[in-house]
């Protein structure tokens, strides 16, 4: 009995460790595969490129900077949730790394709940650059243009060069790094472009447009993070659905199955009208409402998000990523494993 | 043999592969009864799409048998506390490209609940123990097929197993690799391990297993001791050094007057192995030298070997 709670302890004692092992090699493999790279540093680029392209304020000065930004790192991180999440699980079970890991003292779900943590650890990354690229885009191209009739000041070259540049320094110094020292080059080159870009955002805080030192906040439009972290939970909704998917599907057509989910769920609000028959709302509310994430308009016209909205979706979006991690785990528990 | 000696135990296992329909494809195992033993080193053999692998997946729980039962040192296949004794070599090796040895076996320690400190010492061990030191810190999608099968082997020590079951491990290694991997096998077996292995290289069967069970399409077709096996019942076979030919003939016709038999005389030959072993151990010794004749290591090789 003594020996059996001790086995027991063990094994709990255990897990945390074989999680952290399999997310960590999971991230890495992510983290090389070169999409995921071209993903996050042309996600960047195109962000550092909207405000010299803006021609029109849409009404609000920054607010064309500030909605493709977060249109970038919805569809881009969508994509790359579904994407590197479907081929990690996939690639894993087809090549047989999975089944050399699960002749270990691993227990299935620990397996799938590493996998998931490792992909959501890159993804992490992914929003993290994109958000710093966005405020600073948004810092860019704040007050450029007219502002009340009267002409003002154009631009921030100093955020907006940093910006520009951030990309092919982060290239060339992951670069130098495999030459010099034989780094991985893409994980290096995503490490190095969230560096930089944080350098960028503190140096942000410290100084105002005009380069003179003067610390606050409010040299950035910090209002956007709230509109910025529903995103996140969408990505990690839908890396938690790939997940679950890539267990018993292949990848491509895990892949088809969460482009349907989204596309339902961008179509979610109509889905839900009290109009339709109840036998149309019911499955309507089990798939993840995309549009309660993108909460882009109401930041409109300096708009603010409620704590109260942002707590209930982390619940929703927490659920959602738990009830499809679970029933990941469940497929995966009796799949046979080549 | 009482199965509580028994390591593994399988009692009328099944497996048919079904499709993503649940429609059967293939029947790979047909009802197998087979005790595995503490201590011994059993060798499965059998041609190609026999079911040796299949077998192994059922033994580690990676597959579900469709019939039959199975007991791993005393409890069913996905016990985790049981797979911790248990090290497994898969038969093709499948590695994470982009880590190193150090990387791919700390990951694989990981699994086992150690942490970097606790593996570290093991971690080194193993990677001189394989002779990839001089590799240790390349990407494994770089290396050679029987480098990556070193690792893969590394792989399947790390936690010092009771229970080691290795599918082909020799499968694109060298020479001097397969015979030390034979001789980590008999020293694992010596030091109270079980092996489970299976290879087409029927003269390293023949080398370090013990028992051998032979697999034809899903069922065990032969089992038992391989000197048992192989031995020819009432056959003798002196070796001799330094007779001439006359003298041969002599004894050839005493012994054929005596055993009122034919008798066989021949002139025994080291093997491909031991004479290729010897060339590399010379190599090794004098890596300047020029090209030597073959016949130059023969003779060096007969005498260090005595061969029979
Ligand atoms: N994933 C799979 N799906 C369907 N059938 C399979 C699968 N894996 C193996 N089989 C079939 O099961 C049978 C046994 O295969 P298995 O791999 O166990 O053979 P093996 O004895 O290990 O062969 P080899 O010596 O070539 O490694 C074969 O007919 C094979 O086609
Ligand atoms: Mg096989």
């Amino acid at each position: 009995m003594l020996t059996r709670l001790g086995e027991t302890r063990w094994r709990w004692r255990r897990i945390p460790r074989q999680v952290a092992a399999v997310a960590r090699t999971t991230h890495i493999e992510c983290m090389q595969q070169p999409a995921v790279l071209l993903l996050t540093v042309g996600g960047v680029f195109a962000t550092a490129l909207i405000p010299l392209l803006q021609f029109h304020q849409f009404g609000e000065p920054g607010r064309l900077a500030r909605d493709g930004a977060l249109a970038y790192q919805l569809t881009l991180g969508l994509v790359m949730a579904v994407v590197a999440t479907s081929s990690a699980i996939h690639a894993e079970l087809a090549n047989g790394t999975a089944s050399a890991a699960l002749s270990k003292p691993l227990a299935r779900g620990a397996f799938l709940v590493g996998k998931f943590a490792g992909v959501l650890r890159m993804l992490f990354l992914f929003w993290a650059c994109m958000l710093a690229a966005l405020l600073l885009a948004e810092r860019v191209a704040y007050r450029t243009g007219l502002v009340d009739g009267v002409p003002v000041d154009t631009a921030d070259p100093r955020a907006q060069a940093w910006l520009l540049l951030a990309p092919p320094l982060a290239l060339a110094g992951a670069g130098l790094l495999h030459f010099l020292l034989r780094l991985r080059f893409c994980l290096s080159a995503i490490r190095l472009l969230a560096g930089l870009l944080a350098a960028g955002v503190t140096a942000a805080c410290l100084f105002d447009r005009a380069g003179l030192w003067h610390p606050s906040w409010s040299n950035l439009a910090l209002r956007v993070v709230p509109v910025s972290l529903p995103i996140l939970g969408a990505l990690t909704v839908f890396a938690a659905l790939a997940t679950a998917l890539a267990t018993r599907l292949r990848a491509g057509l895990a892949m088809i199955v969460c482009l349907l989910v989204l596309l339902l769920g961008l179509s979610a609000d109509t889905l839900l009208s009290p109009a339709l028959p109840p036998l149309v709302r019911l499955p309507a509310r089990l798939i993840p409402n995309i549009q309660s994430f993108w909460l882009c308009d109401a930041l409109a016209d300096g708009g603010t998000i409620g704590a109260g909205y942002l707590a209930a979706l982390l619940l929703y979006a927490s659920t959602a990523t738990a009830a499809a991690l679970a029933a990941g785990i469940i497929a995966f528990r009796n799949r046979d494993i080549h | 043999m009482h199965d509580s000696d028994a390591i593994i135990a399988l009692h009328g296992l099944r497996k048919t592969y079904r499709d993503f329909w649940r429609r059967p494809t293939t029947q790979a195992v047909r009802g197998i009864d087979l005790s595995v033993r503490r201590g011994e080193v059993l060798g499965l053999l059998g041609p190609n799409g026999s079911g040796k692998s299949t077998t192994i997946k059922l033994i580690l729980g990676l597959l579900h048998p469709s019939a039959g039962s199975i007991r791993v040192l005393g409890a069913r296949p996905r016990d985790t506390a049981t797979k911790a004794r248990i090290g497994y070599l898969p038969e093709v090796t499948c590695l994470h490209p982009f880590l190193t040895p150090r990387e791919t076996l700390f990951y694989y320690a990981g699994l086992f609940g150690l942490g970097r400190g606790q593996a570290r010492g093991r971690v080194d061990a193993l990677i001189r123990m394989v002779g990839l030191e001089h590799a240790a810190d390349r990407p494994v999608g770089e290396f050679s097929k029987g480098m990556a099968r070193r690792v893969g082997l590394a792989q399947a020590l790390v936690n010092n197993p009771d229970l080691l079951i290795l599918d082909e491990p020799t499968s694109g290694l060298d020479p001097v690799g397969c015979r030390e991997v034979k001789d980590w096998v008999r020293l694992l077996a010596a030091s109270g391990k079980t092996v489970l292995m299976t290879s087409h290289l029927l003269a390293d069967v023949e080398d370090v297993c013990d028992r051998i069970a032979i697999l034809c399409e899903g069922q065990v077709r032969a089992e038992g001791r391989v000197q048992e096996l192989l031995q020819r019942p009432g056959a003798v076979r002196f070796t001799v050094e330094g007779l001439t030919d006359a003298q041969i003939e002599e004894i050839r016709a005493e012994l054929a007057r005596r055993a009122a038999r034919p008798v066989v005389c021949d002139r025994p030959r080291i093997n491909l192995e031991t004479f290729f072993l010897q060339v590399i151990a010379t190599a090794a010794e004098s890596p300047a030298l020029p090209h030597r004749p073959a016949a130059d290591f023969l003779v060096e090789a007969t005498q260090a070997t005595g061969a029979p």
